[in-house]
């Protein structure tokens, strides 16, 4: 059954690449497209560029982070949680940074940050976690089964120069999030790099090299026809190989930053560490916690942001001393934004447009795209202005010299932010 | 429902090698594995009785348990006591489902401490979902309505009359009983109205009704001044919510992707018996299609599961404060679940960090030695009580012992090298001894722990 559904469900990119492997696609020219799009992906491995995807997780209040200061019907809609005109950053006569995000204020004034306006998609949905496998799958109409950023790691996969195609992207999180699902690549998730090895018994520490080789023997030999457990024998065989390679990588880092204290700061330490190793991964993907402001808006809100700025402050400085910084774009979402009239608890219900953020010596900063009314609303809630897609595209497109079309099954509008 | 005969069929004739089986493998996922002592009741009854048993937990002594629990005292606004105080129940519980479906219920009425900020609350709210875990759904959602823990976590104690907050009323749809695509966004507005002054004290629920809203509101089709009972009641009541329920405890007992016709039958029993759990349970549990081969060995062990199973697989019984945080590394944090939906189980167990966590609390649990921590086990005792002496035999009743004897000859024939070789690699023709033995078996127990079927129930 499992052969059927793979055999059924061969992409074109897929059966392409068995044509050029056969020599037969001389013949076969079909849209010139895949005729050169190996030699296209090498370009764009070898010129190094990554991404890091943050998902700011439980929907942040995206009016509350870039606020329409300058509109009457943003103080009407939120009489307690409206952040004062005074204390806004502003960005230009209409928009401003919430004043916990003091380092984005920076970053935009270095021209390092596009702030993208009222992305969403249509019909939008409330649930966390439906407009969660929305975003990571790319695919609002179906319930899909792999992830936007897998897509793309498959399509990487028939470079030659992404040799180990199984440390193309790494997500540092306990939880590997559907965006990474992909048909031939299993992708390592890592949350604390230092227990991350494996261990064997202190008294007998000569034996690890014993066990690990059995090991390795007994995994690689482990033929069974039940699809979980092959699962868990790739994933066991990943856990060991990534281990190894990503212990020695941090061992050679060396910087003066001090990164937050916190799981945020020390996810994104190791990031910097795994990036300026040369790793060569190509995706790196992490959570950031605590966005579900349905109640004490004001308090939680500033923390989580001010958290934010300061973490990334110190990575974007981490790179730098590293030389890579321009190898970087950073890409931070939510699952949604919040509606526009705050509720009982000073805090907002779930809503749908919010801002997107992508940050990186590389981005063209600026302001992107248009505010959405505060008064024409849907059900209480933003109309999106962009569709989140189109922000996909652009960052396949034109920051990883992908083809976004492989990645999101039809072609987008890009925009200029890189 | 499936029938007894048929039933008895799937499962084979009593003391066969297949009805061994199919009860360890009822026991095991009806509970968290087993010492053999544990396991020995079941072995002396029929299966439709030991599902009874399992089924019916208020018919089994567990006085030993509660007393045991008095013993230690714990500190219940104490946030590592109330996990400890669980376990030591998963442990040594004389009733191993009345444990997991309060994980069960854990999980699908997911709280987290992180957000309520009060272990003594997160304690109250598993004390009321070990209570109802087997009744009418009706009782223990209502329950849920009104426990402290959940208000606080879901903001209904900012739900008012002229603010309402949804949180609540989209969450009880969404994730605890029809399940998404059931309902509108106008019946998460009305039925937000109708939990309005549904509120916590430090001295427990309360109903505020000057914050209650007692206007007309249309719910789901109906018209009325529904309070939240009546919303409870409304949903439990519905279609989607058999079917939603059916569809997780499925999931969560049996298999990862259940068959249509399997949910069916559960669901259906659910409305049959007026919404009883406990008849859902006893349903799943005496179908063919549990006992079936699809079945067994398919689900991933929680950490839950893998740990405490380990526990009672070597009879250590030792759960120190150690033990919850290494389950929190593998990806469950007990009384702190990731988010209100809990944790999606199955293959999401499954990734690099989570899997060398497994491997390491094996290396652990099975070292004379590990960090500070003291001895805790002996297969070289294990093995002189056993009477092995050969390597195959070695091997073999360890495979047996821990993964039933699910693993590839190729496996076997690696353990059984990799038993019958000295400290420097060399190879011997029988078993080593002293403590190249203890080392060996240490290993060897380590590597069998690792294989990819240790990780399944």
């Amino acid at each position: 059954m499992a052969k059927n559904q793979n055999t059924s469900s061969i992409s074109r990119r897929d059966f392409l690449a068995g044509l050029v492997a056969l020599g037969l696609l001389g013949r076969y020219q079909l849209d010139g497209m895949a005729a050169n799009a190996s030699a296209q992906v090498d370009a764009a491995v070898a010129a190094g560029r990554s991404i890091l995807v943050i998902q700011l997780n439980g929907g942040n209040d995206g009016i509350n982070t870039i606020i329409p200061y300058s509109n009457g019907a943003y103080y009407d809609a939120r009489p307690k949680i409206a952040i004062k005109q005074t204390d806004v950053l502003k960005i230009d006569d209409h928009v401003g940074f919430h004043p916990a995000l003091s380092e984005f204020a920076q970053f935009y004034n270095d021209r390092q940050l596009a702030v993208i306006q009222g992305v969403g998609y249509p019909e939008p949905n409330r649930s966390h976690f439906r407009s969660i496998e929305i975003w990571q799958t790319a695919q609002p109409d179906i319930i899909g089964d792999t992830g936007w950023l897998g897509r793309y790691l498959d399509y990487l996969s028939i470079s030659a120069a992404a040799a180990n195609p199984n440390m193309l992207a790494v997500n540092v999180d306990p939880l590997l999030p559907k965006s990474l699902l992909a048909r031939k690549i299993v992708v390592p998730s890592v949350s604390d790099v230092q227990a991350f090895r494996f261990k064997v018994d202190p008294l007998y520490k000569a034996d690890r090299a014993l066990q690990l080789q059995a090991f390795g023997d007994i995994y690689n030999d482990f033929d069974d026809r039940r699809p979980i457990v092959d699962k868990l024998r790739k994933s066991g065989l990943e856990a060991n190989r990534a281990s190894e390679k990503l212990l020695d990588l941090v061992k050679g880092h060396k910087t003066t930053v001090k990164y937050p204290d916190g799981k945020l700061g020390s996810s994104l330490k190791f990031v910097a560490q795994m990036v300026s190793g040369g790793i060569g991964a190509k995706v790196y993907t992490l959570g950031y916690d605590g966005f579900d402001t349905h109640a004490g808006e004001l308090r939680t809100q500033t923390s989580l942001l001010s958290g934010l700025g300061k973490s990334l402050r110190a990575f974007q400085e981490d790179l730098k001393q590293n030389n890579c910084d321009d190898k970087m774009l950073v890409l931070i979402f939510s699952e949604f934004g919040r509606r526009v009239a705050e509720n009982g608890g000073g805090g907002t219900d779930h809503g749908t447009a919010a801002p997107c953020l992508v940050l990186g010596s590389g981005v063209k900063g600026g302001l992107y795209g248009e505010y959405p009314s505060l008064t024409s609303l849907d059900h209480g809630d933003l109309n999106h202005t962009i569709d989140f897609r189109t922000v996909y595209a652009t960052i396949v497109d034109r920051w990883l010299g992908a083809d976004s079309r492989e990645v999101l099954g039809k072609t987008f509008e890009n925009l200029d932010f890189c | 429902m499936p029938s007894k005969a048929k039933s008895t069929s799937a499962i084979g004739g009593k003391k066969s090698r297949r009805w061994h089986r199919a009860v360890r493998h009822l026991v095991t996922r009806a509970g968290f594995g087993f010492t053999p002592e544990e396991l020995a009741p079941y072995t002396e009854i029929s299966y439709g009785d030991a599902v009874a048993r399992l089924t019916s937990p208020s018919t089994v002594d567990n006085s030993a348990l509660e007393k045991m629990l008095v013993e230690q005292s714990f500190d219940f606004t104490n946030p590592d006591d109330i996990k400890r105080w669980w376990l030591f129940r998963m442990v040594f519980t004389a009733r191993p489902l009345e444990e997991k479906m309060t994980l069960f219920w854990h999980g699908h009425f997911a709280t987290a401490d992180y957000r309520v900020r009060s272990p003594y609350a997160m304690y109250v709210q598993n004390c009321t979902m070990r209570k109802l875990a087997f009744g009418r759904f009706d009782d223990l959602l209502l329950a849920m309505s009104k426990d402290p823990a959940m208000i606080i976590w879901l903001d209904n104690q900012q739900n008012r009359k002229k603010k309402p907050n949804e949180n609540y009323a989209r969450e009880v749809m969404e994730l605890f009983t029809m399940g998404i695509g059931n309902y509108s966004e106008q019946d998460v507005k009305e039925g937000a109205r109708a939990f309005t002054g549904w509120q916590t004290k430090p001295s427990g629920y309360f109903f505020n009704s000057g914050q209650h809203d007692d206007g007309v509101k249309t719910f789901l089709g109906r018209s009325g001044n529904f309070n939240g009972d009546d919303i409870v009641t409304i949903l439990a009541n519905q279609k989607a919510t058999g079917r939603y329920l059916a569809h997780k405890l499925l999931r969560f007992f049996a298999l990862e992707n259940p068959p249509e016709f399997f949910v069916d039958d559960i669901a259906a029993v659910y409305h049959k018996s007026d919404h009883n759990i406990g008849a859902m349970l006893k349903a799943i549990f005496s179908s063919p299609a549990f006992a079936s081969e699809q079945c067994y060995h398919s689900l991933v062990k929680s950490p839950c599961e893998y740990v405490i199973g380990t526990l009672k697989t070597f009879q250590i019984f030792k759960v120190d404060a150690e033990v919850p945080r290494l389950m929190a590394a593998m990806g469950q944090n007990l009384f702190n679940p990731p988010s209100v939906k809990g944790w999606d189980g199955g293959q999401s167990w499954i990734a690099s960090d989570t899997m060398m966590e497994r491997f390491n609390f094996a290396a652990r649990i099975i070292s004379q030695k590990f960090d500070y921590l003291e001895k805790y086990s002996s297969p070289a005792q294990i093995a002189a009580e056993q009477g092995l002496t050969t390597v195959d035999e070695t091997v073999d009743y360890f495979l047996s012992l821990l993964v039933d004897g699910d693993a590839p000859t190729s496996a076997r024939a690696r353990l059984i090298e990799y038993l019958s070789t000295d400290m420097d690699g060399k190879k011997l023709d029988h078993l080593p001894d002293g403590k190249v033995l203890d080392a060996r078996l240490r290993g060897l127990i380590h590597l069998i722990m690792t294989l990819p079927t240790y990780q399944l129930n």
